[in-house]
């Protein structure tokens, strides 16, 4: 593979790999093509989308890399969207603005393809599953056969068997960690990060614009006053009008003051208010402008009860400077990237860590309070952010030398090992990051069950 | 001391429709407030706060542009001035800065018209010179920063690749570029109680011409002939060298002007 590809290598995770080609299908038939290159030449394939995920499912071990990047073809009939696993979010945006529509499952960083977001189960911070939405793929196996995959159509039953559209049969064997009956194909492919088949496009629904979308950013003096809030609101009557309810730790918004200068999306907001030690950004929309009034008047009474003053609040009715808002999430990981790759210069192994889990059964401030915990015990700069609306919790350690890296390691081993996958689901992926962690807490038998599944859809076993 | 802030509700678009017959942009989809006239409100703003007096913000557009002044009005502006009347529509640069002017005039008695240097949508850069011609005041454009002091203000404009700075009094038109001032992003509270102003519609017949004949598409000069779009072609070098050829053309080039000069 030619030293130009060498992109191709490593995602945002910053973890780095090796191939030997480089393929770039536009059509079905070159994704089989490169199947069948890839089988008589005894290469394994990695998938890859625009290479934006955070805990490396696109890093390859070696073989051949798909790029999906140029299977880009996208139609529209009214809300309902034909788009091929290449389309990025900021073609999708663009084509939806003169229409009543827009794309529900909202994540952050625009230039991710739709098969990047399906691979590693995506969502956006609005808490919506790109899978949920999806109602048909054209799916590819390790064998190069194209499967038309139905919602509804291919479903587990209570055995764990679950008919494909080619009459194969997939058979789930592991025993109660992954409750899989009634669960539909289109969902258990999601997340599988190209290892079970290549996703090559989608069929989806739209969602009905909604008439007024306010957001709104709420900065405290104090992270208990942040999260005191935000358990306001989830108990206030504008809780139903929430689709978006953000929290950001000091950290997180001293990184974004250092570089509100020099990062391009950060340089049209105004600077944070002074003394400010948290944020809470929220968005509620409705199409009764009234109703959403009356409930941003209460959000402004408990604020202005918590001790908030009008200066430390920003508040946004335009789509456009919503917008700039809502990149805070995705530059606070910019800026840590940033960061890594700086301190790469002073020891080679600084990979790329961090923890992002969606935990159902808890609520948002206890998760953070735990986690808190335990970061200021291993004393490792970490930036922790998250949804207080729908309990997911991101941290990025920000190591400074080996032995502060290995701390964060071992932190990020305990809580893996102490997550309930019951109950909550890991985000951003598993990857290069994670797998390695994440070998103890598969019991033998699911190990077993995965490979049974790759048994039927990739029986070589060309997909990495 | 009044101040009028003239701001646009535009297309948000990267490629935005063209009517063909017309030669008109189709205004259809989601719109914004033109990005430089949030620096335009901004400066407005800045010099009520140093000077005193009143920021009025003043539209031309459908009802629907009633949004970009409610934004004015919660970054600190005054009052809200909408310019609706079916006979505006089409205006090019000229008829749309007449209508400008009627509407400043309407209004009365400002002594400083604040306007962004350029929209996305038409991007001419020219309506608040033309603005200025009709009104009759000075302008002094392509402002990238400035300081106002206690009875005059400095304007640094950037023209021809060189910086520019200009003292200035008013009457006067100024229009500034993106980055002459910081915006601030409007409270909740402003933003709430703001939502409730009444904004005053102007009509054709509330204006000192009310003359339809005087506005709109019919009254526009300007014609779109043709629209296409250009076809870039790849053309081959006029000579081949290496880097190190090519840098000693170059500089032997230098050299013959710098001793020219």
């Amino acid at each position: 593979m030619s030293s130009k590809y060498d992109t191709c290598l490593s995602d945002e995770s910053r973890y780095r790999g090796q191939a030997e080609y480089v393929s770039f299908p536009d059509n079905f038939q070159d994704v089989k093509e490169t199947i069948k290159f890839a089988s008589e030449h005894k290469l394994t394939i990695k998938v890859q989308g625009s290479r934006t995920g955070l805990a490396g499912a696109a890093v390859p071990e070696g073989g051949i890399i798909i790029d999906i990047s140029k299977l880009n073809q996208f139609s529209m009939e009214n809300n309902c969207v034909y788009a091929e696993a290449g389309v990025s979010l900021e073609t999708i945006q663009t084509e939806l603005i003169q229409t009543p529509f827009y794309f529900l499952p909202n994540p952050t960083e625009k230039t991710a393809l739709l098969g990047g977001l399906y691979g590693c189960n995506a969502k956006g911070s609005n808490g919506v599953f790109f899978s949920k939405s999806v109602k048909k793929i054209w799916w590819m196996t390790g064998e190069g056969e194209i499967l038309e995959i139905q919602r509804g159509q291919c479903i587990f039953n209570e055995e764990g068997v679950c008919v494909l559209p080619s009459g194969k049969s997939l058979v789930w064997k592991a025993e109660q960690k992954l409750n899989i009956s009634k669960m539909d194909l289109i969902d258990f492919l999601a997340g599988k990060e190209g290892s079970l088949g290549i996703v090559l496009a989608f069929e989806f629904e739209l969602s009905k614009k909604i008439n007024n979308i306010w957001g709104v950013l709420y900065f405290f003096s104090s992270e208990d006053k942040a999260l005191s809030f935000s358990d306001g609101l989830l108990n206030s009557s504008s809780r139903d009008l929430l689709t978006i309810l953000d929290f950001f730790d000091q950290t997180a918004l001293e990184l974004l003051s250092d570089k509100k200068n020099t990062l391009q999306e950060l340089k049209v907001l105004s600077d944070f208010p002074v003394n400010s030690k948290a944020a809470i950004y929220m968005e509620v929309e409705s199409n009764d402008l009234d109703q959403l009034e009356i409930a941003l008047f209460e959000q402004l009474n408990l604020f202005e009860n918590l001790g908030g003053t009008e200066s430390q609040t920003w508040a946004a009715d335009e789509l456009v400077i919503i917008e700039r808002f809502r990149t805070l999430r995705h530059a606070i990981v910019t800026i840590a990237n940033d960061f890594l790759d700086e301190q790469k210069v002073l020891f080679e192994d600084n990979k790329r860590m961090s923890f992002d889990f969606m935990e159902l059964n808890d609520k948002f401030k206890d998760l953070y309070t735990d986690y808190k915990n335990d970061v200021s015990l291993i004393k490792t700069k970490s930036v922790i952010f998250g949804s207080c609306l729908y309990n997911d919790i991101h941290i990025l350690f920000l190591p400074k030398d080996i032995n502060e890296w290995l701390n964060c390691r071992s932190c990020l081993e305990k809580w893996i090992n102490q997550l309930n996958l019951e109950t909550g689901v890991l985000l951003m992926g598993v990857g290069q990051m994670k797998k390695e962690l994440l070998e103890n807490r598969f019991f033998s038998y699911e190990k077993e069950a995965i490979n049974e599944i790759k048994d039927v859809l990739d029986p070589k076993r060309l997909l990495q | 001391m009044k101040i009028v802030v003239c701001i646009k509700q535009v297309p948000i678009l990267k490629e935005a429709p063209m009517d063909k017959e017309k030669g008109v942009l189709l205004r259809t989809g989601d719109k914004r407030i033109n990005p430089c006239d949030l620096t335009a409100i901004e400066t407005a703003v800045r010099f009520k706060e140093k000077w005193g007096g009143t920021v009025c913000a003043l539209t031309m557009g459908p009802e629907s542009s009633e949004q970009v002044l409610r934004t004015a009005l919660s970054m600190g502006a005054d009052e809200g001035y909408l310019m609706c009347d079916r006979a505006f529509s089409g205006a090019d640069v000229l008829i749309t800065a007449k209508t400008l002017a009627e509407g400043i005039k309407k209004i009365g008695n400002v002594d400083l018209i604040v306007c962004g240097q350029q929209t996305t949508d038409g991007d001419t850069a020219q309506v608040p010179y033309s603005l200025a011609e009709q009104i009759g005041y000075p302008i002094v454009g392509w402002i990238k920063n400035l300081e106002i002091m206690e009875d005059y203000f400095i304007c640094y404009q950037e023209l021809t690749e060189k910086t520019y700075k200009v003292q200035c009094k008013c009457p006067l038109v100024i229009s500034v570029g993106m980055s002459a001032v910081e915006v601030r992003t409007p409270s909740l509270k402003s933003k709430l109680l703001t939502n409730k102003c009444e904004i005053h519609k102007v009509g054709l017949l509330e204006l000192e011409d009310s003359n339809p004949q005087n506005y709109g598409l019919s009254a526009s000069p300007t014609r779109v002939s043709k629209l296409f779009t250009i076809s870039l072609e790849e053309k081959e070098p006029l000579m081949k060298m290496n880097a190190g050829k090519a840098a000693e053309i170059l500089l032997s080039v230098y050299e013959k002007n710098r001793k020219a000069e």
